[in-house]
């Protein structure tokens, strides 16, 4: 993976601001929701867009090689959705429902997510297809 | 509301760093490890599980929390860059990436009650 000191700024701004973003979007969804299901959401619409990037950036899964990925898709996937997504906030948020006894909530946040979240990144890649080859 | 403004600057300071540092993971998995990089996110989501576990029970400012819990461990670990890897290792078998997939669950999840354990006064533990 070739960075140079560049795109090293540019991926940390990135994932600060995807941080920002997910605070923001974190504030408005636990309005409605519980706190874990906000996280849910959060991580959902970034594994489906990462997904999609890849089918934007790179066509394919089967040739992938990071190394030689675009600076877009690094500073997209790596910075952006990178700092938007969590794993640990998602875990605390799964190990406080556990200790609580809503021992059924923490099991599904925990394997709904880990489900969920690669098969919405499939849907993104397969959508992009999907939508390139019908354009 | 500017209390607000600055907590979310501090969110985005702390997500900086964390996406810093987990990329500085990554180039270092990729350097000695070449292929097997997705250590490194498995890596970087661990740590910062254990991290936020045990921060979790510390005593700290809401500016505190948004800078280190929301915006440092937030930043250091990525569910998107799981997923992602969880299709690309889809193609190199299905054993391969559903034991990706149950080893890191257990791990982020040993991870956050470790760190929880390990904050908690001496006499509850």
């Amino acid at each position: 993976m070739n960075i140079t000191l560049t795109d090293f700024v540019v991926i940390c701004i990135a994932g600060g601001l995807g941080s920002m973003a997910r605070a923001g979007m974190g504030a408005v969804l636990t309005r409605a929701m519980h706190p874990a299901g906000a996280v849910f959401v959060i991580n959902g619409v970034g594994s489906f867009l990462i997904g999609s990037a890849l089918g934007v950036f790179l066509a394919t899964l089967a040739p992938f090689n990071a190394a030689q990925a675009p600076a877009g898709f690094t500073y997209f996937a790596i910075g952006l959705l990178g700092g938007f997504t969590t794993v640990s906030t998602f875990a605390l948020q799964v190990h406080v429902l556990w200790q609580q006894g809503r021992v059924r909530g923490a099991l599904f946040a925990a394997f709904g997510s880990v489900l969920m979240c690669p098969l919405l990144a499939w849907l993104g890649l397969v959508g992009v297809g999907a939508v390139q080859g019908g354009g | 509301m500017r209390g607000a403004s600055i907590n979310l600057l501090a969110v985005g300071l702390g997500g900086a760093l964390g996406t810093g540092l987990r990329l500085v993971l990554s180039l270092a998995a990729f350097a000695l490890l070449d292929q097997h990089a997705f250590v490194a996110t498995l890596a970087a989501n661990v740590l910062g599980a254990g991290i936020i576990g045990y921060l979790a029970t510390r005593e700290m400012s809401l500016r505190m929390q948004a800078m280190w819990m929301t915006g440092f461990c937030g930043g250091f670990t990525t569910f998107s860059l799981f997923s992602l890897e969880i299709l690309l290792l889809s193609e190199r078998g299905v054993l391969l990436m559903l034991a990706y997939g149950a080893a890191s669950l257990v791990l982020w999840m040993l991870a956050v009650w470790g760190g929880w354990r390990l904050g908690q006064p001496a006499a509850s533990a």
